[in-house]
């Protein structure tokens, strides 16, 4: 039981991952709270019912062609509201109220086009392979890896290539990158388009077992920002462990208590960080402006 | 007739809601996302209140204030100190773990069954059984409560308000202890909330969870803004407005079982837009920053 509830915290942890990173991505550089990263996630998960399901094109083929639509949504985002938003000189709150503008638009249109059923994408359960008495579905094992695999690169891409640098000094200081000649619009809308991306492939990892609805985002989204919160937001590892840690903890209160306590934990966890911890466990904090 | 008091019921009620999100986002800069969690919060005590000790509607009312205020008291010292985006994220957890404990704190709130039979009012013998009939105890509870809302507004206590939402960092340099007026504010704009959660547990005489998720907030933050904050016009115009879009578009011949998403959408692009061509609302005075 202990054994089978580590690994489906584990694979929790891996959603959360990738959305917490893409979140953290966007917020060090644009200083957005994008929780509109919800309805991104979303969108991924319907693009690839879409390509599937409605087109029947083959899941190894709609699976990138679905991540790539979701980053150019994300893209579009940027491109369209909150860019619009940086050049009317708009400060903080009016960008959030914004964002809940984009999640309320986008919900209703998801409920308008797909209904609030929930969508499912493939029939019949997972293959599973048994590890005495644990279960790992092929699922568990494709979030696992796409995390180890997505960490790494992201590592190297923002360390070692002239774009990666360009977005770090962008999230150092805007001023001074746009003086140093970047344009820093093209450079937000590709860590949009990175970002969302990522919320992309853990849309449709997640929506191959639960299905969409349009409603998903909303939970997963703030426990990845609350893992953010844990790990510390500007340090990619630490999201990481973060992210890794929360999926544990939820399911050992699923163990302990009841599956419907999770939020809660996630609430508490949030609370005792941002008081007694607010620069995360490893230390990086979360730049917030005043005014 | 019925139905046009009816709708107006409703637009008083969120009148007061909107008025409470003003004071807290429009005059002191908070923003706060859990103002459904108080809305459900006030709704759900006066309901309990009503059905299980029978307390009339003013008693039930006061009770509802006196929890809720109590609850955003518990809430508002720990996360006030908290600055800008931190403080939201708290409040979207507040939002979410309300949620969690109405659905699933069965011996309290029925859980997802939600609460009936919330007793009809009485108004000096006068049972406000027709679902129009209410509109005058709601217009009456709004009257109150934009007044108290103005008066509150032009006091010295409405000044530094302003203050602290215009810059708090010049306002504790002044000497205002900020902490302390973010905490005041924050609690009464979680009563006023509570204001519109009875009226609304008393409209509808049935309540349950799904009334008060996060989608409500959005509303209500839709309603403030696109009417305008800082102004009792504006949070009179916002909620008429983003009512009276979908019921125009009802008349317009669109089927009634997708009215709930159209009006999901159409607000959201409202908001979106207001934000980029007008960001101090239809009539509002002051801009959120």
């Amino acid at each position: 039981m202990l054994g089978q509830l580590i690994v489906n915290g584990i694979a929790a942890g891996g959603i959360y991952a990738l959305l917490a990173v893409g979140f953290a991505l966007i917020y060090n550089t644009s200083r957005v709270l994008h929780l509109a990263h919800a309805i991104v996630y979303t969108f991924g998960a319907y693009a690839f019912y879409c390509l599937v399901v409605l087109l029947g094109i083959w899941g190894w083929v709609a699976a990138p062609i679905a991540v790539a639509l979701t980053g150019m949504f994300g893209w579009s985002i940027e491109a369209f509201v909150y860019r619009p938003l940086r050049r009317a000189g708009a400060g903080h709150n009016a960008t959030l109220i914004a964002t809940l503008g984009l999640i309320s638009l986008f919900q209703g249109t998801y409920a308008l086009v797909f209904s609030t059923d929930n969508k499912m994408l493939r029939a019949g359960p997972l293959p599973v392979y048994q590890v005495g008495s644990i279960s790992i579905t092929i699922l568990h094992v494709a979030i696992v890896g796409m995390t180890l695999v997505v960490f790494p690169v992201l590592q190297l891409f923002l360390t070692q290539t002239r774009l990666g640098i360009a977005i770090r000094a962008l999230a150092d200081n805007r001023e001074l990158a746009d003086i140093q000649g970047m344009d820093s619009d093209r450079l937000y809308g590709v860590i949009f388009l990175m970002g969302s991306g990522l919320a992309g492939i853990a849309a449709i990892l997640t929506a191959l077992d639960l299905g969409a609805t349009p409603d998903m985002g909303f939970d997963v989204v703030f426990a990845a920002v609350v893992a953010l919160v844990i790990g510390g937001v500007g340090y990619l590892p630490g999201a990481l462990a973060g992210a890794f840690a929360l999926g544990l903890a939820q399911q050992l209160v699923v163990w302990q208590l009841n599956t419907a306590w999770q939020s809660a934990l996630v609430f508490t966890l949030l609370i005792l960080f941002l008081i007694l911890r607010p620069q995360g466990f490893f230390g990086a904090r979360m730049v917030t402006r005043r005014v | 007739m019925e139905y046009i008091a009816t709708l107006l019921t409703q637009i008083a009620i969120y009148v007061v809601a909107v008025a409470a999100l003003d004071l807290l986002l429009g005059y002191a800069g908070i923003a706060s996302l859990g103002h459904a969690a108080f809305i459900g919060i006030g709704a759900y005590t006066a309901a309990i209140f009503a059905t299980t000790l029978h307390l009339g509607f003013i008693l039930s009312l006061v009770a509802s204030i006196a929890v809720t205020s109590l609850i955003a008291l518990a809430v508002g010292i720990p996360t006030l100190r908290l600055s800008g985006d931190y403080f939201v994220l708290a409040t979207f957890g507040l939002g979410s773990v309300t949620s969690a404990v109405l659905q699933n704190w069965v011996d309290v709130t029925n859980g997802p069954f939600g609460i009936y039979g919330i007793p009809v009012l009485d108004v000096l013998g006068v049972r406000l059984i027709s679902p129009g009939r209410f509109l005058i105890v709601a217009a009456a509870v709004m009257a109150i409560v934009l007044v108290v809302k103005q008066l509150l507004v032009r006091s010295p206590f409405g000044v530094v308000l302003r203050a602290v939402g215009a810059d708090e960092l010049v306002a504790a340099v002044s000497g205002k202890n900020v902490t302390l007026l973010r905490v005041t504010v924050f609690i009464i704009a979680g009563a006023g909330a509570a204001v519109a959660g009875v009226l609304q547990a008393y409209d509808l005489r049935f309540i349950d969870p799904t009334l008060f998720t996060i989608q409500l907030t959005v509303f209500v933050w839709a309603a403030l803004y696109v009417g305008g904050c800082g102004s009792w016009l504006g949070n009179i115009v916002g909620p008429l407005l983003l009512f009276g879009m979908p019921e125009a578009l009802r008349f317009v011949g669109l089927a009634g079982t997708t009215v709930a998403e159209i009006r999901d959408i159409l607000y959201g692009a409202l908001l979106i837009a207001v934000t980029i061509y007008r960001p101090q609302g239809i009539a509002g005075t002051y801009r959120v920053r």
